[in-house]
C-alpha cells in the first residue's frame, strides 16, 4: 500500500483478474437529448409553494438566528437546483447569509440528466455565500435508513439540519414499512439526528396523497396514529368534523372513503407519527406551519398533491427528578393532544393553490415572471417557457 | 486511425463551439493524438490516482484559482470532481486542449492567445503566478483514472459556458514504426450553454465510471482483502471499506465505519491538523518510526502526498519563518568552501530575517487553497514543539542555504540557463512520518518527486544521520527542463540536476559534521548513572553493538513494559504490555525477574540495532518478544 509502488502491484496477488479489470468496453458517447423539456414542477403553482411557504417558513426561523448562520439544507433539489437558487437569490444574497446544503439526486452521471446537474451546479457552487462543501449524492435518499449506508454516513456528518425538504414527485407512502429501505425509515433515522440540533428547524414534505400510489400498509399504520390521537385527546374528533366528509372519524375504510378524507388520515396521521417519533429521541415541539395543496389530474375531486411545512422547536429543560434529589421546575414538554389541534387546525385551513391563481391571475402573472427568471438561470429559454406555461392557469 | 486532415483546426473547432449557442445541435468530433502522446497513455506514466489529481490541481493554480475544490464519494469512488474558480476556458483553449490532449499551449506564444498565461511572460498564469502545470498533460493524466469525463467551464463576462463530454479511447499497444500517423484518441461531444452568470470563471472536471483498477486502488481494495486473510492488519486510520451491493453498505471494521483522526464537525483545515497530530502521535504510542503505509489506507496516503505536492502554505510556519528560539540554524555556504556557520541572531528573529531571505520558498500558496473531501491540504511539516527524545541532542537543527547559479562559463543552450534555489537540511532525533526523511525538491512551490530518501545518491554511509534528516529545495529559477514528462522524476544528467545534486551532497556532509559536534559536545555533559554492576555490564554490551552498527550510541530506544493502556511513552521507545512480555516476573520485585527483565529489554535494544522490529507489525513484535522470553526462562 506503499504510496510509492505500482497500484496494480499495490492489490496484491491475490486480487483476482476480471476483464472488467480493463475498463469499458464501450466506445461512444452517451445518448443526447434534443431539447430540455418544460416539467410539470415548472409550473407557477409550484412556485407559490416554493416562494409563499418553503421561503416564507425559512426566513420565519432564521430571522431570529445571527447573522453568520449558515442555512444547513438537506433536499432533493432536482437536476435544475431551483429551490436551491431561489432560496440563495432571496436570502443568502440580501441576508449576507451562507448556504450549505446536501442533496440527493440519482442522475446516471454523463447521462443528460446527469451533465445537466453537473452544470447546474457549476452555476450554483460559484456563486457567493454557497458553502464549498455543498454537494449532491448521487444515491436514493432512502439509503439514509441504513445506519452503514453511504447516503447516512455522510448526512450524519454533515447534519443537523435547519431545513430537510422532501420534494417528492411520487407519494410519501408508497414503500411498504417492512421495505429494507423506505422513506419512513430515512425520516426516522433524520428525526433522531435531528435530534442535536439545537435550534428550529423545518421539514418540508411535498407528497401525492391519492389512493393510486400509496401502500395499503403503510397507510393502515399512519390511520392507526390518528386514530389513536383521536382516542387519547378529548374534542379531536369533534375538531376534525368539519374536516371529513365521513361521520364517523374513527372508523373510515380506506379504500372507499372520499379523496379528501383519504388525504386528511394520510397528512394528519403523518404528523401525529413524526411527533411521536420526535419524541422518541428527544422533546420537540411539532408546529405544522401550513398545508398547500393542489391538483396534479385536473378531474381529480381534490387536491391529490399536498405540500406539508412542519417546524420543529427542540425542548432543552431539565426533565423533574422522580427521587427528588434534584430540584426542577416542571418542563413544558410537548403535548400530543395540544399539537394535534393544531396540526387539525392548519389541516382543515388547507390553501388551494390551483384556486387562488385563477382566483388571482396577476398572482399568477407574477409568479409566471418569478419562474421564468429562475429558469433562465437554470439555462432554459424564457420565451419558450413563457408559451408553455400560457397553457396552465396555475 | 484517421488521417490529421480529417480533424477541424483548432480555430475552425472553436467556431463550431461557438455556433452551437441557443441551438440544441452540439459539436461532435473525434480526438486526434500522434504516436509520440498516445506511447505516454498506453504506457501509462502516471502510475497512482493522485498523480491526476495532482496534475489538474496545477491546472486550477495556473488558472489563477483561489481554491480548488476534489470531492469524491469515498470510500465508493464513483466519481470525482475537481472544481476551481480560475479564469476558465474559453472555446478557443477548449478547442486547442482537445486538440492538444498530452501537450500544452502553456509557456508558448499560444497561451497568451488563448488567455491561460500572461500577455507579457508565458512562464506565469494570467495574474502572473510562476505555471507548474501543463494544461494538455493535466487532462492525458484523466486517461489513467477514467474512459468518460465531462468538462464544464466559463471565462468572466462570457454570457455562455462551454460543456464538453469526453470519451477516450483504450489502445493496448501503438505501432513504432509509424510516428507521422494520427490516431483516434477519443470521441468529444462540446457546446454551449447560456451563462446568467456573467461575472463568473471557473472549470469543473467531472470524472465518472472510474476504471475499476483505479477504484479498487483508491478503496485499498487489495488491503483490504489481505485484511479479511488475516494476512495483514487494518490500517489504523482509513476512510471505511465500501462493500458493493445494491444497498451500498461500509463494513463495520472495529465496530466503525471508518477511523479517521478528525471529527465531524471539525474546519477543514483544523481536521487537516490532526491529520498530522495523528502520525507525530505515534511516536509516544510506541511507534519508532510512523510510515505513512502502516499507518494509513490508500486514499489517505494520497492526500497526504497530494499536500505535500500542490502549492499549499504550510501547517504551521514556512520553515524559514521558524523562530531562533525553537531550532539551532546554520547557514551553508553557496559555492565557497568551508563549513556551516550558526546564524547568532536573536531568538524572536526568523531564518529568514538572519539571512534576508526573500519569500520564495512559501511563493507557490498566493493565497491558493486545496481541498478534498474533509480536508483543506497544508504542507504536513513541523519544525517546532516536536517531542523530546532520549538522544543526547535535545533542539533540532536546520541548516539553511541559499544558492544562484548562472554557469558563467558554460553556454546557455548547454547549461539551460541560471539555476536558483534556496534549500534546508532539517535535523531531528525523530522525522514523523520516516516518509519525510529525504529530498523533496519544489519549483515554484510545487513537485512531483516527493522526499527522495537516497537524497539524490548520496553515497556516504551515515544511515543514522540520514534517517534524521528531511530536506527541501524551493527552486525558483531554471530546473523545469530537467523535470522528465511524468514531473515525478527528473533526468540525473541535467546541467541544473547536477549542481543542485552537488550542493545537496556537500550541504548533507556540512550538516552531519555540524551535528556531529554537537552531539559530541552534548554527551559529554551526560553522565550515566548505572544502578549496579550487571545492569551496567547489559546496558554496555548494547551500547557497544550500536556504537558499531549504527556508529553511535546516541538513539538507543527505550523500552517501555507497562499494562497501562495507551500508556504514553517517550517518542521512539517500544512498548509492550508487561504481563504478557514478562509474565510471571510481570509483579516480581526479585533480583532474577529485575535481571530477566534487563536482558529482555536489552534484547529489543539490540534487534533495534538492525532495525529488525521496525519491519514486524505491532502483533507480530510483541509476539517476538514473548518468544524470546520463554527462552530466556519466562513462563506465561
Amino acid at each position: 500500500m506503499s504510496g510509492t509502488e505500482d497500484p496494480d502491484d499495490a492489490e496484491g496477488d491475490d486480487a483476482e483478474f476480471s476483464a472488467a479489470d480493463l475498463g469499458s468496453p464501450r466506445y461512444e458517447l452517451p445518448p443526447r437529448r434534443a431539447d430540455r423539456a418544460f416539467q410539470p414542477w415548472h409550473r407557477p403553482r409550484k412556485h407559490f409553494v416554493r416562494r409563499n411557504q418553503w421561503l416564507a417558513c425559512i426566513r420565519d426561523i432564521f430571522d431570529a438566528r445571527p447573522p453568520d448562520d449558515r442555512i444547513t439544507y438537506l433536499g432533493l433539489p432536482g437536476i435544475d437546483l431551483l429551490d436551491l437558487r431561489y432560496l440563495h437569490q432571496e436570502v443568502c444574497q440580501p441576508d449576507q447569509r451562507t448556504l450549505q446544503f446536501l442533496g440527493f439526486d440519482h442522475s446516471v452521471p454523463g447521462s443528460p440528466d446527469g451533465i445537466d446537474l453537473a452544470v447546474s451546479l457549476h452555476e450554483v457552487k460559484l456563486s457567493e455565500f454557497i458553502h464549498e462543501s455543498s454537494q449532491i449524492l448521487p444515491d436514493d435518499i432512502r439509503m439514509i435508513g441504513s445506519e452503514r449506508s453511504m447516503a447516512y454516513q455522510t448526512v450524519s456528518r454533515a447534519g443537523p439540519f435547519d431545513v430537510i425538504n422532501l420534494d417528492l414527485c411520487t407519494s410519501v407512502i408508497e414503500d411498504h414499512p417492512t421495505a429494507t429501505s423506505s422513506l419512513y425509515t430515512a425520516l426516522n433515522r433524520l428525526v433522531a439526528l435531528q435530534a442535536r440540533n439545537p435550534n428550529p428547524w423545518l421539514l418540508l414534505i411535498t407528497s401525492v396523497v391519492d389512493r393510486s400510489g400509496h401502500n395499503a400498509a403503510a397507510a393502515t399504520l399512519l390511520q392507526a396514529r390518528f386514530t389513536d390521537a383521536l382516542e387519547r385527546c378529548e374534542g379531536l374528533a369533534e375538531l376534525c368534523a368539519g374536516l371529513f366528509d365521513a361521520d364517523d372519524v374513527f372508523n373510515l375504510d380506506l379504500d372507499v372513503c372520499s379523496p379528501e378524507d383519504f388525504l386528511n388520515v394520510v397528512a394528519i396521521g403523518l404528523c401525529a407519527w413524526l411527533f411521536e417519533r420526535a419524541q422518541a429521541h428527544a422533546p420537540m415541539r411539532l408546529n405544522l406551519r401550513a398545508v398547500f395543496g393542489y391538483r396534479l389530474v385536473p378531474t381529480a375531486e381534490c387536491n391529490d398533491m399536498i405540500s406539508l411545512a412542519l417546524r420543529f422547536t427542540p425542548v432543552i429543560a431539565p426533565a423533574a427528578d422522580p427521587i427528588g434529589l434534584a430540584q426542577a421546575p416542571p418542563a413544558e414538554l410537548p403535548e400530543l393532544c395540544e399539537t394535534m389541534s393544531q396540526v387539525v387546525g392548519k389541516a382543515d385551513a388547507r390553501f388551494d393553490v390551483d384556486l387562488h391563481l385563477v382566483e388571482h391571475p396577476e398572482v399568477r402573472d407574477e409568479l409566471v415572471t418569478e419562474m421564468a427568471d429562475l429558469l433562465e438561470q437554470a439555462r432554459y429559454r424564457r420565451e419558450l417557457y413563457v408559451e408553455w406555461v400560457a397553457d396552465f392557469a396555475s | 486511425m484517421t488521417n490529421s486532415a480529417q480533424t477541424p483546426s483548432d480555430e475552425d473547432l472553436a467556431e463550431q463551439i461557438i455556433a452551437t449557442q441557443g441551438s440544441t445541435a452540439p459539436v461532435e468530433t473525434t480526438l486526434k493524438t500522434d504516436s509520440r502522446v498516445l506511447a505516454r497513455v498506453t504506457d501509462g506514466i502516471y502510475r497512482q490516482p493522485g498523480s491526476a489529481l495532482r496534475e489538474l490541481v496545477s491546472n486550477a493554480y495556473d488558472a489563477d484559482a483561489s481554491r480548488v475544490i476534489i470531492a469524491t464519494d469515498r470510500p465508493r469512488f464513483s466519481r470525482i470532481t475537481i472544481e476551481d474558480d480560475g479564469v476558465g476556458m474559453s472555446p478557443h483553449a477548449v478547442a486547442n486542449l482537445l486538440h492538444h490532449i498530452g501537450g500544452s499551449a502553456k509557456r508558448s506564444s499560444r497561451g497568451a492567445e488563448l488567455g491561460l498565461t500572461s500577455s507579457d511572460d508565458s512562464s506565469l498564469s494570467p495574474a502572473g503566478r510562476p505555471l507548474i502545470g501543463k494544461v494538455g498533460i493535466g487532462l492525458f493524466s484523466v486517461a489513467q483514472l477514467t474512459q468518460n469525463f465531462q468538462i464544464i467551464t466559463k471565462t468572466t463576462a462570457d454570457r455562455w459556458r462551454t460543456v464538453a463530454s469526453v470519451v477516450l479511447k483504450q489502445y493496448a499497444d501503438v505501432p513504432k514504426d509509424d510516428t507521422d500517423m494520427q490516431y483516434e484518441a477519443g470521441l468529444v461531444r462540446i457546446w454551449q450553454e447560456p451563462a446568467e452568470d456573467a461575472a463568473a470563471h471557473g472549470t469543473t472536471i467531472v470524472l465518472d465510471s472510474l476504471r475499476p483498477k483505479t477504484r479498487d486502488t483508491l478503496q485499498s481494495a487489495g488491503h483490504w482483502t489481505r485484511v479479511e486473510t488475516r494476512a495483514a492488519e487494518a490500517p489504523k486510520y482509513h476512510i471505511g471499506r465500501f462493500r458493493p451491493t445494491e444497498a451500498g453498505e461500509l463494513l463495520l471494521i472495529g465496530g466503525r465505519t471508518r477511523a479517521v483522526p478528525w471529527s465531524p464537525g471539525d474546519e477543514p483545515v483544523v481536521a487537516f491538523g490532526k491529520l498530522v497530530d495523528s502520525v507525530w502521535d505515534e511516536l509516544s504510542l510506541g511507534d519508532r518510526n510512523p510510515r505513512l503505509d502502516q499507518l494509513f489506507d490508500y486514499y489517505l496516503q494520497m492526500v497526504w502526498q497530494l499536500s505535500l505536492s500542490v502549492p499549499a502554505p504550510y501547517l504551521e510556519l514556512h520553515p524559514f519563518d521558524t523562530p531562533l528560539d525553537s531550532i539551532d540554524a546554520y547557514e551553508l555556504p553557496g559555492s565557497r568552501p568551508g563549513p556551516a556557520k550558526r546564524i547568532d541572531s536573536p531568538a524572536h528573529s526568523t531564518v529568514r530575517e538572519s539571512l534576508g531571505l526573500p519569500d520564495v520558498g512559501s511563493e507557490g500558496t498566493n493565497g491558493f487553497r486545496v481541498l478534498i473531501d474533509d480536508l483543506e491540504l497544508r504542507r504536513p511539516l513541523r519544525f517546532r514543539n516536536l517531542p523530546s527524545t532520549t538522544n543526547a541532542v535535545k533542539t533540532p537543527m536546520m541548516f539553511v542555504g541559499n544558492v544562484r547559479e548562472t554557469f558563467p562559463e558554460v553556454d546557455p543552450e548547454l547549461s539551460g540557463g541560471a539555476l536558483s534555489f534556496q534549500a534546508y537540511l532539517f535535523w531531528a532525533p525523530k522525522i514523523a512520518p520516516v516518509d519525510h526523511v529525504g529530498a523533496l525538491i519544489r519549483i515554484h512551490g510545487a513537485s512531483g518527486t516527493l522526499f527522495d530518501p537516497t537524497f539524490l545518491r548520496y553515497q556516504v554511509s551515515e544511515l543514522t544521520r540520514l534517517r534524521q534528516i528531511s530536506c527541501e529545495v524551493f527552486v525558483s529559477e531554471g530546473f523545469e527542463a530537467a523535470l522528465n514528462i511524468d514531473r515525478e522524476s527528473f533526468n540525473f544528467a541535467h546541467p541544473h540536476v547536477v549542481r543542485l545534486t552537488a550542493w545537496l551532497h556537500q550541504a548533507l556532509t556540512r550538516s552531519i559534521t555540524q551535528q556531529k559536534q554537537v552531539a559530541a559536545f552534548a554527551r559529554s555533559s551526560v553522565r550515566t548513572a548505572a544502578s549496579d554492576a550487571e545492569a551496567e555490564a547489559i546496558a554496555e554490551i548494547v551500547r557497544d553493538l550500536w556504537r558499531r552498527v549504527a556508529g553511535e550510541a546516541d538513539d538507543i530506544p527505550d523500552v517501555m513494559l507497562s499494562d497501562v493502556a495507551d500508556a504514553i511513552a517517550d517518542p521512539g521507545s517500544y512498548v509492550f504490555r508487561r504481563s504478557r512480555v514478562l509474565g510471571d516476573h510481570a509483579h516480581s520485585r526479585s533480583q532474577a525477574s529485575r535481571t530477566v527483565e534487563r536482558k529482555l529489554i536489552a534484547i529489543v535494544q539490540v534487534l533495534a540495532a538492525y532495525e529488525l522490529l521496525d519491519l514486524l507489525e505491532p502483533g507480530d513484535r510483541e509476539e517476538l518478544v514473548i518468544s524470546i522470553g520463554k527462552l530466556l526462562g519466562i513462563s506465561s
